[in-house]
């Protein structure tokens, strides 16, 4: 199965690194998905949770402290172990320019490790970027609690946040699924997340965006970020993306995608995806955001699919402030960005003619920085007879 | 007896508007000031700007004071926004003595359970309505005293708004030393000032067309069923014609008002409209055709979410006697055709009733709202203090430091 290319980026080296039992797991279902990743490790301070997993890299941690028990859900024990085998975690580092950090955040090593680790692969001059779950509504009020401090803490430290409120997957799974079920579920989408994002970073993209506009995207996003994936095949795959995104619940039957300042699409597709199908899901996609929403776009080629496509996006509620300075500090190079001084965050990743001018679609007007009016997933801000393709003249200069 | 004047206001999205209405023996009101001032810092019916919309407050005020000699301290606030929801609540007691049949007592124990609705802990309760009761199985009683029975529920429409989006708009007019004495749902106001006793009897549906909401009211068998907000209005007209002639909103304002209309007429297709020079934006014209596509599509889609809004609660069929239309999205040329068309239902621009004084604000659609709630002050001054809609003393207790 050879559904990931081997080489890596010119740009560097990845190491995604699994924090605690929840990204323990993520890693191991990572590896499984993706026999050829570069480098995946799993950091626990519970020996045995840490057993069970194989084919990747084991850092046991806490050993002198915790006696191989876990952290029993306290972050600060966490923290004090993983403080004990430092130079254990430094060697993850060694020869990476990006660490993925994948945690599941509310328990003891989750919520302690992973700002730990964040602020170390900051010392080490590693990009980080984190993706944490937030933990379920019931694993109680205590959990949450801590999962948001963890949160903050990492928010301030690593490079980039993805957010996968669990939560929100309790409508995915069906009533009979069983806790457990529903964990394995959440971790898997994690992975998947992380596949389709270094797809695109990675070189087998066809058009990519480097990851210093996935930084900027997410530093503009401030970490609040959600992200969803769908899958389609046959002949309509194109349409059953969209209508997988119109139905997803982690974006909240689209509220998510409507309310969103800006947006990272992944589109992954084999060898047969036209231009046309790319045209009609950026297209489709942007519908159903916001007008003006900044976006980024990337389409990466899976040589081994023959039939399906994958759509994976991040949208974000931005600091519109925020995004502007992003943006201008991103992209220094581009001096297009001079065309449009009013909403610099507008403007589409440089070099893309797939992109640019999908989103040019209309100013919000009057209603820009308002709360937008979303009913039944369509935003009312943007004008209605744009939505219902209504063709209108521009006013034309008397004379001429 | 003379008595007290009373004062309306209402921060909308497109004016600031305070009312100096005099109760009159006769019962009707006479209006005696009249204070408007283009709103700023409001958006969709709710504040953005407090500082500007205070400003706009404070001119509205002192023009209506000016206009009738009188001063303006205490007011009556209208409130709107999609933040606004209407919800049917259910309470049930059983009755104290099934021997003696349902007593007062009983109706008053109803009332408060029915009343205490979980709300989400952000919203306020503004208004509970009473719809009707049901004595065991048997339902839509609309007085249940002396009835036999074992148990006794009601239903009850509660609205309810943003805690935090009310008191902004209290605070508007206490920042300019205005004393709030109610607030109430602006929608429940056009209400009061347009509909007839026997509209209400027969079912209307009332659609406040304002500039930066789309409000409903829906009575059935003389009871209000259904309120709503939907934070598109007015606004949104203007804003899709600026956007698609890009023209600056002024001048699509301009276009809608002069030469717009909500229906399409083919002979339009040809016929250009010409928009003078104005500043520094050179003259054009725009095709007549397209300016009415553009406001066709947004109040089609406007109607059509509060039409099947309505038919989901399956209130469509209990509206006998059409639909009234307020606010000043119901001067647009064509607006009660397409609402005909839309709702299947005959459809007339609501007129205040029983009103004198200055007749340009007791003849227009857009000062439904503020007169309906003078009518509403008059009332609730000369009614007993449990009149179900007041909410008077509830303001104390939400407005957090003053």
């Amino acid at each position: 199965m050879n559904e990931f290319n081997k080489s890596l980026p010119a740009e560097g080296s990845l190491v995604v690194i699994g924090i605690g039992d929840g990204g323990g797991n993520a890693a191991q279902a990572l590896a499984r998905l993706w026999p050829q990743a570069p480098r995946v490790a799993a950091v626990n301070t519970d020996q045995q949770a840490l057993a069970q997993l194989d084919g990747i890299e084991r850092v046991y941690i806490g050993e002198k402290i915790l006696k191989g028990a876990g952290a029993g859900g306290d972050p600060r024990l966490a923290k004090q172990a993983a403080e004990s085998d430092s130079e254990q975690l430094r060697a993850l580092f060694h020869g990476a320019n990006l660490a993925i950090l994948a945690v599941g955040l509310g328990g003891g090593t989750g919520s302690g490790v992973a700002p730990f680790l964040a602020d170390m692969a900051r010392k080490e001059g590693v990009l980080t970027l984190c993706v944490a779950m937030l933990p379920f509504e019931f694993e109680g009020a205590r959990r949450k609690e801590q999962a948001e401090r963890g949160l903050q803490a990492i928010r301030d430290l690593a490079d980039g946040v993805i957010c996968l409120p669990n939560q929100r997957l309790t409508a995915l799974v069906e009533d009979k699924a069983n806790i457990q079920e529903a964990f394995r579920r959440a971790e898997a989408m994690l992975a998947a997340g992380i596949c389709d994002l270094w797809r695109i970073i990675g070189s087998t993209s066809i058009i990519k965006f480097n990851f210093a506009d996935l930084r900027a995207f997410l530093h503009a996003a401030k970490g609040n970020c959600i992200f969803c994936s769908c899958e389609g095949s046959g002949e309509r795959r194109a349409e059953e993306v969209l209508e997988g995104i119109e139905r997803n619940a982690l974006l909240n039957g689209c509220q998510a995608l409507a309310a969103a300042d800006s947006f990272a699409i992944c589109i992954t597709g084999g060898e047969n995806l036209s231009i046309a199908e790319v045209d009609r899901l950026v297209k489709g996609i942007a519908a159903r955001g916001r007008p003006g929403a900044h976006a980024i776009t990337g389409v990466g080629c899976e040589p081994g699919w023959t039939d399906k496509i994958r759509v994976t996006i991040l949208a974000s509620e931005t600091d519109q402030e925020l995004a502007a300075r992003a943006t201008a500090g991103g992209r220094p190079a581009r001096t297009a960005g001079a065309k449009e001084p009013r909403d610099s965050a507008r403007e589409a990743e440089p070099g893309d003619m797939v992109q640019t001018g999908l989103f040019d679609a209309v100013e919000q007007g009057r209603f820009k920085g308002v709360n937008p009016t979303i009913i039944d997933g369509s935003n009312l801000d943007i004008p209605s007879f744009i939505r219902r393709r209504i063709q209108v003249q521009k006013a034309k200069i008397a004379g001429s | 007896m003379t008595k007290a004047p009373f004062a309306a206001l209402e921060i909308g999205t497109s004016k600031v508007c305070a009312l100096v209405g005099e109760p009159r023996e006769d019962g009707n009101i006479m209006i005696s000031g009249v204070g408007n001032c283009p709103s700023y810092g409001v958006r969709k019916g709710v504040i953005v700007d407090l500082e500007k919309a205070s400003t706009c407050v404070q001119n509205a005020v002192q023009e209506a004071e000016a206009s009738s000699s009188v001063s303006i301290r205490q007011v009556y606030l209208l409130v709107n926004g999609d933040h606004i929801r209407g919800s049917i609540n259910q309470g049930s007691v059983p009755v104290f003595d099934p021997a003696k049949g349902i007593t007062a007592d009983d109706v008053d124990d109803v009332t408060d359970i029915a009343r205490a609705i979980n709300l989400p802990h952000e919203n306020e309760l503004l208004h509970s309505i009473a719809q009707t009761y049901a004595v065991d199985e048997q339902e839509g009683i609309i007085n249940p005293i002396g009835m036999q029975g074992t148990r006794l529920s009601m239903d009850m429409l509660i609205v309810h708004g943003s805690r935090n989006i009310l008191n902004n708009t209290i605070k508007a007019a206490r920042n300019m030393g205005l004393e709030v004495l109610d607030v109430v749902f602006s929608g429940l106001c056009s209400a009061l000032s347009t509909l007839t006793p026997e509209q209400k009897e027969c079912g209307v549906a009332l659609i406040d067309l304002g500039a930066g909401t789309t409000s409903h009211v829906v009575y059935a068998d003389d009871a209000i069923a259904d309120v709503g907000v939907v934070a598109v209005g007015g606004d949104h007209v203007t804003n899709d014609i600026s956007q698609g002639f890009t023209i600056s909103l002024r001048r699509a304002e301009a276009l809608k008002q002069e030469a717009g209309s909500a229906v399409i007429d083919p002979g339009d297709r040809f016929r250009r409209i010409p928009i003078p020079t104005e500043m520094s934006f050179p003259a054009c014209s725009v095709a007549a055709g397209d300016l009415n596509a553009i406001i066709n599509a947004r109040m089609d889609e406007t109607l059509r979410i509060i039409r099947n809004e309505l038919e989901k609660k399956s209130l469509l069929q209990e509206i006998g006697a059409g639909l009234v239309l307020t606010g000043g999205g119901a001067r647009l040329k064509g607006i009660t055709a397409l609402a005909e068309e839309i709702f299947g239902l005959s459809c007339s621009i609501g007129r205040p009733r029983y009103f004198g004084g200055i007749s340009t604000v007791h003849e227009g659609p857009e000062y439904a709202a503020p007169l309906g709630m003078l009518r509403y002050a008059l009332q609730s001054a000369t009614k007993s203090s449990r009149e179900s809609l007041s909410i008077g003393k509830l303001i104390k207790r939400w407005f957090i430091g003053q």
